[in-house]
């Protein structure tokens, strides 16, 4: 267990290695396109507009505030989205460098989370655009938003250590998350709302997903999140940070053997 | 101080097959139990058996063994990429493992760019950084190909870069797997000469070759390791002396 607090210790002692990696990440998707990752925004604005329009039709309510809540929806949706899926092949992808040196798994899954933050702030800026241009007003719930988000990036890192070691070990795993992501972005209320009132409300309650959510997009739209929010969002940390241990003693010495 | 110590180490993993890596298996496994033999999915290897051995600053060993016999796995204890099964493995001072050549170079970045991230990987300093950054342009002799995305290099260009790259921080405990050679023969014998003075430097040498001459050039001491098991340590000359005859003995 000792061993596995100073693994976590490595993401501090050698934040050069992520730091460059995810810089290098990044870096690459510039070079093969003009606008890099703003592709992923461009994207994502169009998914707000389409989804905005058709869905506030749908739902007859009045489209500029809806393509708001959309938009600081589909935001936060992408960042966590990103974090879980690419959090699975953390170490699968990396195995070109695994083969020849230990790489600790708590350096890489720093590095999913820098590219994935760095990302989510391209999105952040085409997606503020759009929300202020629909009608976003600056309130000062905003500042709530930042906790939050550092809630949302140790989630990140926390699931990305715990669930990268498995899906290396059972390949399946990937799979079966990435159809039970796309299932969840329907149960989470990113295109409906929760005061819609069709759907009850342990369903919206129990998802964790949807307290990740609410932690950063309440606060964008001008309400502090709920102290259950925090709690959820807190405890789904926790819980995570906890099996990460795990996970982490589990696969010392293993992942060369899982490559 | 470098010093390295094998006690006793035993060495032992499973090696999956198709559905042994999924989890659906794994699952089923558990429910059916032991009513129906589904096939375990694994074949569990015995890779090293009780191998002990102590080396100190100055000693430069040699493995030497037919393919398969453990000379890799070993090495890769030495790395830190494995860990014992049993047994106990002490390993002080900076370990600088080169297993494979090329250290995860990005295709798709250029020469210079790619020097940073092999040496951090490898645990270089800033200043070790910045030293390599001036060293490798200058000596793989690339010039303006430096600063070219690495998949325009021809393979005796990524040769050089990796020989570089590999050689371009020093370590307490070096771990080589095969001698590392690269490109042409102009450049070969630089490269000779700087691994030459790189294997001086270091304080403890670990290396796997199948050549009798380079060991008999290079170490003091030689470890015949057959099946998982040390078959003899010492003089290289007596080692792999009887090595050979072993070889000859066994392909009659």
């Amino acid at each position: 267990m000792l061993t596995a607090i100073t693994d976590h210790a490595k993401v501090f002692t050698q934040w050069n290695t992520w730091w460059l990696m995810a810089g290098q990440d990044i870096k690459l998707r510039y070079r093969r396109s003009l606008i890099g990752p703003f592709w992923i925004s461009a994207a994502m604005a169009a998914q707000v507009i389409g989804l905005g329009l058709l869905f506030s039709s749908i739902f007859m309510q009045p489209v500029g505030p809806f393509l708001v809540y959309m938009g600081a929806g589909l935001l936060m949706w992408g960042l966590i989205s990103t974090l879980m899926l690419e959090g699975c092949t953390a170490l699968v992808d990396s195995e070109g460098h695994l083969r020849a040196l230990p790489v600790p798994t708590s350096v890489l899954a720093a590095r999913l989370v820098h590219r994935a933050v760095i990302i989510f702030l391209h999105n952040a800026v085409v997606i503020g655009v759009l929300m202020v241009f629909m009608g976003l007003r600056i309130e000062p719930t905003m500042v709530a938003a930042i906790p939050g988000l550092l809630l949302v990036v140790a989630f990140g890192y926390f699931w990305t250590v715990t669930m990268a070691p498995l899906c290396l070990r059972f390949r399946d795993i990937t799979q079966v998350l990435s159809s039970v992501i796309s299932i969840a972005f329907f149960v989470t209320p990113i295109i409906w709302q929760t005061s819609q009132g069709r759907v009850d409300a342990w369903v919206i309650q129990g998802n964790p997903l949807y307290h990740l959510v609410e932690v950063v997009r309440s606060p964008l739209l001008g309400e502090w999140p709920t102290m259950l929010n925090w709690a959820v969002s807190g405890g789904t940390v926790a819980l995570f940070a906890i099996t990460s241990l795990i996970a982490l003693s589990v696969s010392r010495g293993r992942v060369y053997l899982w490559l | 101080m470098p010093r390295v110590t094998f006690d006793n180490v035993d060495l032992r993993y499973p090696v999956f097959e198709v559905s042994g890596r999924s989890l659906k298996m794994a699952v089923m496994r558990q429910l059916v139990g032991s009513r129906i033999d589904m096939g375990v999915g694994s074949v569990e290897i015995a890779a090293l058996n009780a191998i002990s051995f102590d080396l100190r600053k100055g000693d430069r060993l040699g493995l030497i063994g037919r393919n398969g016999s453990g000379k890799s796995t070993l090495l890769r204890l030495l790395a830190g990429l494995a860990r014992p099964s049993s047994g106990r493995l002490l390993i002080s001072g900076r370990v600088v493992p080169l297993l494979q050549t090329g250290l995860g170079i990005n295709p798709e970045l250029t020469g210079y760019e790619n020097i940073e991230l092999p040496l951090r990987l490898l645990g270089a300093t800033a200043a070790e950084v910045k030293r390599a950054r001036q060293e490798v342009p200058e000596f793989t002799g690339l010039g303006a190909f430096i600063n070219m995305p690495v998949r325009t290099y021809s393979e005796g260009m990524k040769a050089r870069l990796a020989f570089a790259l590999a050689t371009a921080i020093d370590g307490d405990i070096l771990v080589l797997d095969e001698w590392l050679g690269a490109g042409d023969i102009d450049f070969y014998e630089r490269a000779q000469a700087r691994l030459t003075q790189m294997v001086e430097r270091t304080g403890i040498v670990v290396l796997a070759t199948h050549s009798a001459d380079l060991m008999e050039r290079i170490c003091n001491q030689v470890a015949w390791i057959d099946r998982g098991t040390m078959v003899m340590i010492g003089e290289p000359r007596p080692v792999l002396e009887a090595y050979k005859a072993y070889s000859i003995h066994n392909a009659v």
